[in-house]
């Protein structure tokens, strides 16, 4: 359903206490920009009486908003080995911990999934 | 022995071996042995998908790599449990993106049809309670508090798990280890982790104000089950510390608790290396 701009969104999320302006900001046409402010909780979709679809608007906003640099750092990662953090070192580590060793992805495997990268 | 791959999540499988460790030898009480998963790769998470519009490609790869080898999935991390089940979600609703799909895991040799069940922790460890109690060995004496992983019960549609404003689960399973469990107010707050990424500020103050809660509630650990709760409330600390200097609440990951209760040895938990 078609948003009301009703702020109940607005009012549990948790930038928007923290003195940010998130989506739901956006979405109650109280700023322009907020899309990558968010903390993934999720909070706003459950209290949307709507049902109303935050999550796709929170997607397509990013896309037109410019993400900040540790998202694009983090799928720079993700392009460059399947990961977000460094891992070059993982199978050392985990032998450190007593953990079995494992077959990482490489980004052969990613470039034939996402062509962004 | 039933058997499970363990999906742990890039952020657990780069810094938090420990979750991981104690996971599998709790697990392994519970009945379960935990089978890693090879070429596992990121979930996609949040990260992807305002920069491809392809980015269920890579949590259907991860779900069709568990499918070839007859595995359902325990995962550890929150927004791993919530991208996996939404993929499922779309994939099963909409035929023609999982032909899409279908054709992108062709070139990887792998094909997604959506059998693989997808738990988190919490999920797999709550439908094995009898189980918990058959293992327990020792009651613990400490008051603990719950830090709850936003993306195991939310969004509620998709997760279909425990209450999605006050869950009871991780508490019923806590309780079982003899420690008492604490309210404290900002008990039902995010962890704020994800902010990480956008202002360090608004991340330290989110973990500040549920350190700093949990603590006035006379709290003296705080439990987690996510990498990215443990990393802004524990891992941050010494930030959060440069704001209120008081600060300094242990936090422990669920199953090194439950392990504790189990009697099992403190290194096989990760708590000492
Ligand atoms: S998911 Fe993001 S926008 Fe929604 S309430 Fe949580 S922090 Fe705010
Ligand atoms: S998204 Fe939902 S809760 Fe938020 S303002 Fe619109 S209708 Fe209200």
């Amino acid at each position: 359903m078609d948003c009301t701009k009703c702020s109940i969104c607005r009012s549990r999320c948790l930038v928007e206490r923290l003195g940010g302006a998130s989506i739901t900001s956006v979405l109650n046409e109280a700023a322009e920009k907020g899309a990558w402010n968010c903390s993934n909780c999720w909070k706003c979709i459950d209290a949307c009486p709507q049902e109303f679809d935050i999550y796709n608007a929170i997607i397509e906003k990013r896309r037109l908003e410019e993400a900040p640099r540790a998202y694009r750092e983090a799928f720079a990662g993700i392009c460059r080995n399947g990961y977000i953090f460094p891992i070059e070192e993982l199978n050392t580590i985990r032998e450190m911990w007593g953990l079995n060793k494992i077959e990482l992805v490489g980004p052969e495997v990613i470039r034939k999934l996402i062509k962004e990268c | 022995m039933e058997q499970r791959l363990l999906f742990p999540g890039c952020l657990i499988l780069a810094r938090f071996q420990q979750y991981e460790l104690a996971a599998k030898a709790v697990l392994a009480k519970l009945g379960i042995e935990a089978v890693d998963m090879q070429a596992v790769a990121c979930c996609a998470s949040s990260i992807v998908p305002p920069f491809s519009v392809d980015w269920v490609n890579l949590p259907a790869y991860n779900l069709s790599l568990a499918e070839r080898q007859g595995f359902d999935i325990v995962t550890l991390c929150g927004s791993c449990t919530r991208t996996l089940r939404l993929t499922q979600e779309m994939l099963a609703r909409d035929a023609g993106l999982k032909e899409t799909v279908n054709r992108s895991l062709a070139a990887v040799g792998l094909a997604y049809q959506g059998t693989a069940k997808v738990s988190h922790l919490i999920e797999v460890i709550s439908s094995k309670m009898e189980e918990v109690g058959k293992s327990f060995r020792q009651k613990l004496d400490m008051r603990v508090s719950l830090s709850h992983p936003c993306n195991v019960m939310r969004p509620s549609q998709v997760m279909k798990f425990d209450d999605p404003w006050e869950p009871k689960k991780l508490r019923e399973i806590v309780h079982a280890t003899g420690a008492r469990v604490v309210d404290y107010d900002q008990e039902y707050e995010c962890c704020g982790a994800t902010l990480l990424m956008v202002s360090e500020d608004w991340a330290i103050r989110a973990a500040l104000a549920k350190l700093k809660s949990a603590t006035l509630a006379g709290a003296e650990a705080m439990v987690v089950s996510c990498g990215n709760c443990f990393l802004v409330l524990k891992s941050m600390q010494d930030k959060v510390r440069k704001i209120e200097p008081g600060i300094s609440l242990p936090v422990i990951f669920l199953p090194q608790i439950i392990g504790l209760s189990f009697g099992i040895d403190k290194k096989a938990l990760g708590l000492e290396q």
